[in-house]
């Protein structure tokens, strides 16, 4: 933010107050602004395949196209994505470039489609757009940690963002359906070309401020296997995987049962309300930063409704529950990028978020693939998501009570969280890290029971240097380490009873 | 490369392999290709579609398969791309997806036409039974003879018979 405008934010100014919450801060409203003409464009993308092939040709006819597709474009995405991230990572502004290039082919293929919007070339086509908005999807949640000042701006960086394009694409929706109504699909995917090139544009402001991204250290992967971290992505992925899932579920069997293509276009706006109403109801469930909590109500409260619209199936209870799907997708969202940000800061690397928003896009794709392979009627499916959350939500909650039974890390001795770091190194084969952290572990345990470090010779004794450095080796080290700590923890329980006598 | 990296790449692999298999797998799976062609349905379907309205608006008519498999994804393209000009050619999976049931004549959805069509047989004559759906109570059902020649399909002859897939429960 420069200084003029932190000063009018600062003094309340109500133009300046309203431009931040919509578009934040400087660097940050770059990518707010890219965001919104994506979000835009999407929409007149969506509202234009009411004129495809794909509403007047058979469901299960189109469903293998549509798998072989689904699998085909997207396979390459799984492999690439590793490859890829480095170098993207190494390039000044690669991020940003990659999103400009998202814009670029996806107004091509849109181009190219508007041409081909009743033909067969429609399937490639689709989903060509897709997975470079999936590639899109991923460049810019990694690129929001490398922009926002501080940290502890990523949360609200991010539901800004998800907020804005929810406010632009909704009104680009609008205009998209009567441009349609007025003139056709061809038109409005014209149209949609013309706004991916203003976003391209607007990405390649972004490069002018995105920053070097710097190597990513062993940390960020060792802190994205906490528990607390790695239970959020996971719960993140599941309701990634209810939301794919939903989307092609009744996608098609809608379809089949003859609904008209605005009850789709009903769902989808439900889901973006959904998604909107969860980026304001979010601060408030996360006070207290009961991330946690957050997880907790997204999936329980999506697998209550999902489980009620699946007993009691109208076109009402399925919009209700596709809109709590919608926000409780947004509540998690807020809630991982909360997690991260407290208890996985070096994870906020490009390389690393990357990584982590592939398993996310990956677990919607899988479950997409489900939904389009399953050919089940419309409440069956609403039934088998209910039943789906209701399981994940079981185990959420289960592995919930055992987190909350563990004395938090940060109250923990230091020499035991040293020793709990090791084993982690040592699960992630960093095995000379691990001995090195078990030793200072026993270093620091020793300073609390004022006996002197261990010197050279006994370092050397324990440590075993002879012997190779594997995971065996490592983990004599901990258990060796372990063993002396809890000897001092005896001693001092002794002591205890000792001086009570 | 560490064990993790082994295990992710082996992942890939498979994953890879596998979407290789169901690609080859729905490429060869949905294409089956009716011995007729699509020429001959098209002839058919061609002979029972309504007539255009005066203001250049194009009727919907709905095309479903009377108890076969559908129509391969390439010949419902086809199909709908020979009267994409005049009339909103619809498939559908199940004859239900394209009646109106909250009506209670239960007509076709938006205003339109629902036609059958069975199987043509290989064997001369060409024969095919086509239903034809313009509400519970009216339906109609022919026994259309086709003739062949040059690879060009025509009509012979058409002649009424009962409805018998298309009827329903009443």
């Amino acid at each position: 933010m420069t200084t003029d405008q932190a000063a009018d934010v600062a003094s309340g100014s109500t133009g300046a107050n309203l431009r931040h919450w919509l578009i934040g801060p400087a660097h940050v409203d770059r990518l707010t602004i890219t965001h919104c003409v994506h979000a835009a464009a999407e929409a007149f993308f969506t509202v234009s395949m009411a004129g495809s092939i794909f509403f007047s040709v058979s469901p299960d006819a189109a469903r293998p196209r549509v798998l072989l597709f689904l699998v085909v474009t997207l396979a390459p995405f799984l492999v690439m994505a590793p490859l890829v991230g480095p170098i993207v990572d190494r390039i000044h502004g690669g991020l940003a470039s990659t999103m400009v290039g998202t814009f670029g082919v996806r107004a091509a293929l849109a181009l190219l489609l508007a041409e081909n919007l009743r033909s067969l070339f429609l399937f490639p086509l689709v989903f060509g757009i897709l997975v470079v908005a999936k590639t899109y999807t991923v460049a810019r949640n990694a690129l929001v940690p490398t922009l926002v000042e501080h940290e502890h701006d990523l949360v609200a960086a991010n539901a800004r963002l998800s907020r804005t394009a929810t406010f632009a694409g909704g009104v680009a929706a609008g205009l998209a359906v009567a441009l349609y109504a007025g003139t056709s699909g061809v038109w409005t995917l014209r149209l949609a070309a013309l706004i991916y090139v203003g976003g391209a544009v607007a990405a390649w402001r972004v490069r002018a401020v995105a920053p070097r991204l710097e190597p990513v250290g062993r940390d960020a992967f060792v802190e994205l296997v906490r528990p607390d971290v790695s239970g959020a992505v996971w719960d993140m992925m599941v309701l990634r995987a209810a939301l794919g899932f939903a989307l092609f579920q009744f996608g098609f069997s809608l379809r089949a049962e003859g609904a008209p293509a605005w009850v789709l276009g009903v769902l989808l706006l439900a889901n973006g309300t959904g998604g909107f109403v969860g980026t304001v109801v979010s601060p408030w469930l996360g006070k207290g930063r009961n991330e946690r909590m957050m997880f907790t109500v997204a999936l329980v409260g999506s697998a209550l409704v999902a489980l009620a619209a699946g007993i009691v199936f109208n076109r009402a209870t399925l919009i209700v529950a596709i809109f709590v799907l919608g926000m409780s997708v947004s509540i998690g969202r807020r809630a991982l990028d909360a997690t991260i940000q407290r208890q996985a800061p070096h994870a906020r690397s490009g390389q690393v978020y990357a990584g982590l928003e592939t398993r996310l896009e990956l677990a919607w794709v899988g479950a997409a693939c489900l939904a389009v392979a399953l050919r089940v009627a419309t409440w069956i499916g609403m039934l088998a998501l209910a039943i789906f959350l209701a399981l994940v939500a079981i185990v959420h909650l289960r592995r919930r009570g055992g987190l909350l039974s563990v004395r938090p890390v940060g109250s923990m001795p230091l020499a035991d969280r040293l020793l709990l770091r090791a084993e982690t190194l040592a699960d992630h084969h960093y095995y000379d890290e691990a001995i090195i952290v078990a030793l200072s572990a026993l270093d620091e345990g020793r300073c609390d029971d004022a006996v002197p470090p261990l010197d050279r010779d006994e370092r050397l004794a324990l440590a075993d240097p002879a012997s190779p450095v594997d995971d065996e080796r490592a983990r004599r080290v901990i258990a060796d380490v372990r063993r002396q700590l809890d000897g001092r923890g005896s001693r001092r329980n002794g002591d205890t009873v000792d001086t009570t006598e | 490369m560490s064990v993790d990296g082994r295990a992710a790449q082996r992942w890939r692999r498979l994953f890879v392999v596998a979407a290789a298999s169901l690609a080859v797998s729905a490429c060869t799976g949905g294409d089956d290709v009716d011995p007729v062609g699509v020429e001959g349905y098209s002839t058919v379907i061609d002979g029972f579609l309504p007539a255009t309205p005066a203001d250049g608006s194009r009727p919907v008519v709905y095309v479903a398969r009377l108890g076969e498999e559908p129509f391969a994804l390439e010949d419902q393209v086809a199909m709908i791309a020979s009267v994409e000009d005049s009339h909103d050619l619809r498939f559908v999976d199940d004859v239900e997806a394209a009646v109106d049931d909250e009506d209670s004549d239960a007509p076709p959805r938006d205003d339109g036409l629902l036609i059958g069509v069975g199987t043509i047989s290989i064997a001369v004559p060409h024969v095919v039974r086509v239903e034809v759906y313009n509400a519970a109570g009216d339906i109609e059902a022919h026994k259309v003879t086709l003739t062949v020649r040059n690879d060009v399909w025509r009509v012979d002859t058409s002649e009424p018979i009962d409805p018998e897939v298309l009827v329903g429960d009443d």
